[in-house]
């Protein structure tokens, strides 16, 4: 069976050859000008493939990319909040929280005796104020004064 | 290969640790590669950094995973070249390419003769990139993957049958055919035959 050194030619191009295999090639060539010609064609075109210019680098690529990991992989993103740090800036967040409600609070609960919510307690401040100055026959946001005064004596007696 | 003396294998560790600007310096080493690789199966510039840019986020993300057991170059096309397969097989950058020639149906290669016989033309860079480009659009996907890395990455077979999990007697054959039908595109446009190559060129 002859052997079909075509199939050899790239290889023996690229230089992929066994030092064995290259010398029967390379003497086939020599006995074969069919084979020789095909060869030379063959290495014309691939010296010609790899003169071809690469591309220009992306910026824009880079950029996308050196973003893209800065972020947690996608799998990742549901279950962000229960990383370490993720944890610890929630508990300080939640005990600042905390402690922000017992402040406020603490001195609503020594007056009023009761935890009725800060928006109500303004309101009903504001309606004891009004009553107050309607009574004493006063009509001037001046006079508010007049009659934080006038509590506080009514208080202290 | 002295795996060791890898300079890539060395910035790949470096970035399972954490270390960005070691991933950063690996991108701009590849980055123009693998553009160039995706683009010969996707056939748009956009969408080939659309696919370079997940294979690169998906390596960095793996990269604690990664065992330098082999050229990082090998490993990085091994993931570009299933990106790139996976892609083709969704089918969202399947182009109509003809079904590649059997060399056991069609005549030898001896056969094949230059498409004419008069003084070279010259092929300006961007006629050229034209030819090859329609020339690759006619081969089979592992065709053109196994092409790319050895003409246009000059990988050798060895590292080319890793990134293609297949034999090196495989990827010699797939080498080869490609290459003929580069040739053939070549000889055939400085013919000045009119075709489907200056169409679509």
């Amino acid at each position: 069976m002859t052997r079909d050194f075509s199939q050899e030619l790239t290889a023996y191009i690229d230089g992929e050859l066994s030092p064995e295999a290259r010398a029967e090639v390379e003497a086939e060539l020599q006995r074969n000008p069919q084979l020789a010609a095909v060869e030379k064609r063959l290495r014309r075109s691939v010296e010609m493939v790899k003169a071809l210019p690469l591309p220009a680098p992306s910026m824009n690529l880079r950029k996308a990319v050196l973003q893209e990991i800065e972020m947690p992989a996608p799998g990742e993103r549901g279950f962000a909040w229960l990383s370490p740090r993720a944890l610890i800036s929630f508990g300080a967040l939640a005990a600042a929280a905390l402690v922000g409600i017992i402040v406020m609070k603490a001195p609503q609960q020594q007056v009023m005796g009761s935890t009725v919510p800060d928006e109500e307690l303004l309101v009903a401040q504001q309606m004891d104020v009004l009553e107050d100055m309607e009574v004493a026959g006063l009509d001037s946001a001046d006079d508010i004064d007049v009659i934080a005064q006038l509590n506080e004596l009514e208080v202290q007696r | 290969m002295n795996v060791a003396a890898d300079d890539d294998n060395l910035l790949m560790q470096k970035a399972a640790r954490g270390d960005r600007a070691a991933f950063a310096a690996l991108f701009d080493r590849h980055q123009t590669s693998v553009v160039r690789f995706c683009e010969r199966f996707v056939g748009t510039r956009a969408r080939a950094e659309e696919l370079s840019q997940d294979i690169f986020v998906n390596i960095y993300r793996s990269a604690s995973r990664y065992r330098p057991d082999a050229r990082f170059k090998t490993y990085l096309f091994r993931i570009a070249t299933n990106h790139c397969l996976n892609e083709m097989r969704k089918g969202e950058a399947r182009r109509q390419v003809q079904e590649p020639r059997d060399m056991d149906e069609g005549p030898s290669i001896l056969d094949l003769q230059p498409a004419s016989d008069s003084p070279e033309r010259s092929l300006e860079g961007k006629q050229l990139e034209a030819v090859v480009n329609n020339a690759m659009k006619a081969m089979s996907d592992r065709e053109r993957a196994a092409f790319s890395m050895c003409r246009f990455e000059g990988m050798a077979y060895r590292d080319i049958a890793e990134a293609l999990e297949a034999t090196e007697s495989a990827v010699k054959s797939l080498i080869h055919r490609a290459s003929v039908q580069v040739m053939q595109q070549i000889e055939t446009f400085q013919a000045g035959i009119s075709g489907p190559i200056r169409s679509q060129a």
